[in-house]
């Protein structure tokens, strides 16, 4: 009898897995719609993100016409270049993973997928961090700023809406290490990397935002 | 144009409603049609609840004065009423209840493409109306629909947070739900069936998620820094913490608008369907058709500000907005016009679905030539925040939206639950709606022209002179008969399509002479739908059907050949 090549028992045995209900006969197919889905969600989360800035832009303009703008706000933590960094590691390192996955280098791709989980927990130790730190400077102008506030805490709004996709992150390849041995798993290592890729860029975009916010 | 698998459908042992049973084989269940089905019961209790409050503002307008509650409840009523008929029962109304049972048999698949998703997206609407719901006992909430800023941002309207944590859920599970049905639309058509051949239901719901997909986050964000402006105390909207009210109106319509189209175009599909399969002709303008809704889901991203004409929105930009909206008059007409011309010459079947579809056109043509009024910037002032834009979206909203999705519920309940309703009943039931409607809301087009501002619980005293305190009852009292007389109706409706769960005769595969795949398998579907790929025909040639005396329903021409 002639061994199965790896592909092939990988695609048939993940056809079994899925046969409960996916309308999709053929894996492949079903992963093609699976990435086209992250795609419009990718999407739909950026609409939100542009809408965030857009709507805290229009207030900051308009705000500083009125003159009630603080002035002379300390930067934004510079804790943030250090999280920044962190977070722009691990994108690196969960683009090898799921390549690795992909040529079925299983223990690369669980260590890569292992050490990104890693890195997205110290990013969010280091974004809390810099909450902690930004307080100092909240609590100095809080009294002083009145209509203004919106310069103190768009730090937190913005940093905390970007850390809540975050978690949301992990937790996908938390599933995607939990399972790197099993069927279907560059995909899934695949779809966390294009998810994590996303919030990297958006992380990027959002900090230079803050910046010159 | 899709079509007709090349063999009649075989009786299947089981159906998707007895496949398995008990609780948990629902509540768990991937089954598209089962959770269309889980849907409809949920947006039809919430239509009850929205009903409720709607008859109860109705009842305190019936006559000047405090007729059965004070002014804050009053607030409080019509808010709700409006939050939940917008929310929990106009938006998902089509997409998420008949869209699910009916898109994937449509193309012929067995299930959409992520069937998890879709299970998850339901929990999500369950969880966000458990939060909008919530709001009433905290307080509740009178605000108005829109939670304008500033009254949703003062402190005293404890409901706030809840009612906008529930929508801010309900928006993700439409996202959800629309991104679900973009995938399954673009990877599931059954080879053959081309963008140019789908029923022209699917060009509806496709162009309806990609509003879901692209507005929907804003409303989400939106809500989301309302929240963060109230529990930080910090000026986002809030003109007294140094906020933007009107970048609050910008925000919510940027959604809310293109959210009308959601409301609307899912029901401009499902009448696309009904005025062809009951004329028994194919549809007019089929390309037309597909591509006005589309157009219609474009220009519904570039109209927000039309909301904002007496916000105090610049001159160039009102005259921007006025011209845009205009132009949503021609897509919008075009399909009327098609769908007319659709009917001409065919040979129409005075079904309940049809009188539905019809009592559309009626009610649809006046809601959108009464939208031009709005849209005018000399009219609009006049007419801002009267009983005449009241009239206007109820009679787009209601009147088409929720009307269509009636129809559409008639046309579709014999696929869904196997049984036939009573025709003579039917009917009649539209016909009462039909009259309660108009009567309820026409009425309100004269109290509008007449000055009548909306959300006032009282029309005398002291800044009301008595002869337009006389008028005003008039109309108000004529207007909550008719809203009587369209409960009556519904209730009417609710009660034999019940009976028919029991009572009712057995549905055929094919009651209406439909060609759309759905008509191809059993009433009530199997539980995978299809045993095979479906052949591909076109979907609107109704002459290869014939009416079966034995079946009590349609069947393919013994003289025609099936398509191979």
């Amino acid at each position: 009898m002639i061994p199965a090549t790896p592909r092939q028992s990988l695609t048939s045995s993940a056809s079994r897995s899925i046969a409960t209900r996916t309308p999709f006969r053929e894996i492949h197919a079903q992963h093609r719609a699976g990435r086209f889905g992250l795609t419009l969600f990718l999407i739909s989360l950026g609409v939100l993100f542009a809408a965030t800035l857009i709507g805290l832009a229009v207030v900051r303009v308009q705000l500083s016409r009125k003159g009630v703008w603080p002035e002379s706000l300390p930067r934004p933590p510079v804790l943030l270049l250090l999280s920044t960094l962190v977070l722009l590691v691990s994108s690196v390192t969960v683009e090898g993973a799921a390549r690795a996955l992909a040529r079925d280098a299983v223990d690369v791709g669980g260590r890569k997928l292992a050490a990104t989980i890693g890195l997205g927990l110290g990013f969010l130790v280091l974004q809390a961090w810099a909450w902690w730190r930004w307080l100092a400077v909240v609590e100095m102008r809080w009294d002083d700023a009145s209509e203004g506030r919106l310069a103190l805490t768009a730090f937190y709004v913005l940093t905390g809406l970007h850390a809540v996709h975050v978690i949301g992150g992990l937790i996908a390849l938390a599933y995607a290490a939990a399972r790197y041995r099993g069927t279907g798993a560059a995909m899934r290592a695949r779809q966390s990397a294009v998810y994590w890729h996303f919030l990297g860029g958006v992380w990027v975009v959002l900090y230079l935002f803050l910046l010159v916010f | 144009m899709t079509t007709l698998e090349s063999t009649p459908p075989t009786p299947a042992a089981t159906n998707y409603l007895t496949h398995t049973r008990g609780f948990l084989s629902w509540a768990f269940t991937l089954d598209h049609k089962r959770i269309g089905v889980m849907y409809l019961v949920s947006v039809l209790s919430s239509f009850l609840v929205g009903g409720i409050f709607a008859l109860l503002v109705r009842t305190e307008l019936i006559a000047p004065g405090e007729t059965i509650m004070g002014q804050d409840a009053y607030n409080k009523a019509f808010t709700l009423h409006g939050a939940i008929m917008v929310f929990l029962v106009i938006i998902p109304s089509v997409p998420a209840a008949l869209g699910n049972f009916v898109l994937p048999i449509m193309l012929g698949a067995k299930d959409v493409a992520f069937p998890r998703l879709n299970l998850f997206s339901y929990y999500l609407w369950v969880f966000g109306a458990f939060f909008l719901v919530a709001a009433i006992f905290q307080g509740g909430l009178d605000t108005g629909w829109t939670f304008y800023a500033p009254y949703s941002t003062e402190d005293a309207r404890s409901g706030v947070i809840l009612a906008t944590t529930g929508v801010f859920i309900l928006g993700f599970s439409s996202i959800f739900t629309g991104l679900n049905f973009i995938v399954t639309i673009h990877r599931l058509r059954p080879p053959g069936m081309t963008w140019f051949r789908m029923p022209l239901f699917l060009w509806s719901i496709y162009a309806t998620a990609l509003i879901q997909v692209l507005a929907t986050p804003v409303l989400g964000i939106t809500l989301l820094l309302l929240i963060v402006e109230r529990v930080m105390k910090v000026g986002i909207f809030d003109p007294a913490l140094g906020g933007d009210p009107v970048l609050y109106q910008h925000f919510f319509w940027f959604y809310s608008h293109p959210a009308v189209y959601i409301m609307i175009l899912p029901g401009m599909g499902i009448i696309s369907e009904l005025i062809s399969v009951h004329s028994h002709k194919h549809i007019f303008g089929y390309k037309f058709i597909a591509f006005s809704s589309v157009a219609i889901a474009i220009f519904g991203f570039l109209v927000w500000g039309h909301h904002m004409f007496t916000s105090g929105q610049s001159g160039l930009m009102n005259a921007v907005f006025s011209a845009i909206t205009f132009s949503v008059s021609i897509p919008s007409a075009i399909k009327v016009f098609n769908w007319l011309a659709t009917m001409y010459k065919g040979s129409i079947s005075l079904n309940t679905p049809m009188l539905y579809a019809l009592s559309f056109l009626f009610i649809f043509s006046i809601g959108g030539l009464t939208g031009i009024f709005h849209g005018t910037l000399a009219t609009t002032i006049h007419l801002h925040d009267t009983y005449f834009v009241v009239a206007h979206f109820h009679y787009v909203m209601m009147g088409s939206a929720l009307i269509a999705m009636i129809g559409g519920l008639h046309h579709w309940w014999p696929k869904m639950t196997g049984r036939m309703y009573s025709e003579t009943l039917g009917r009649i039931g539209c016909i009462i709606v039909f009259v309660g409607f108009n009567v309820t809301f026409f009425t309100q087009f004269m109290l509008g022209s007449k000055g009548m501002p909306r959300r006032y619980h009282d029309y005398a005293g002291e800044t009301w002179s008595p002869e337009l305190t006389e008028l005003f009852h008039t109309y108000h009292f004529i207007s909550t008969l008719g809203s009587y007389l369209m409960a009556a109706g519904f209730f009417l409706t609710a009660g034999y399509l019940l009976h028919s769960l029991v009572k009712g005769r057995k549905a055929p595969s094919n009651p209406w002479g439909g060609r759309s795949l759905e008509w191809q398998c059993t009433s009530p579907p199997p539980h995978d739908n299809f045993s095979s790929a479906p052949t591909v025909g076109d979907c609107y040639d109704y002459s290869v059907l014939e009416w079966d005396d034995a079946e009590g329903g349609y069947r393919w021409r013994e003289d025609v050949p099936h398509p191979v």
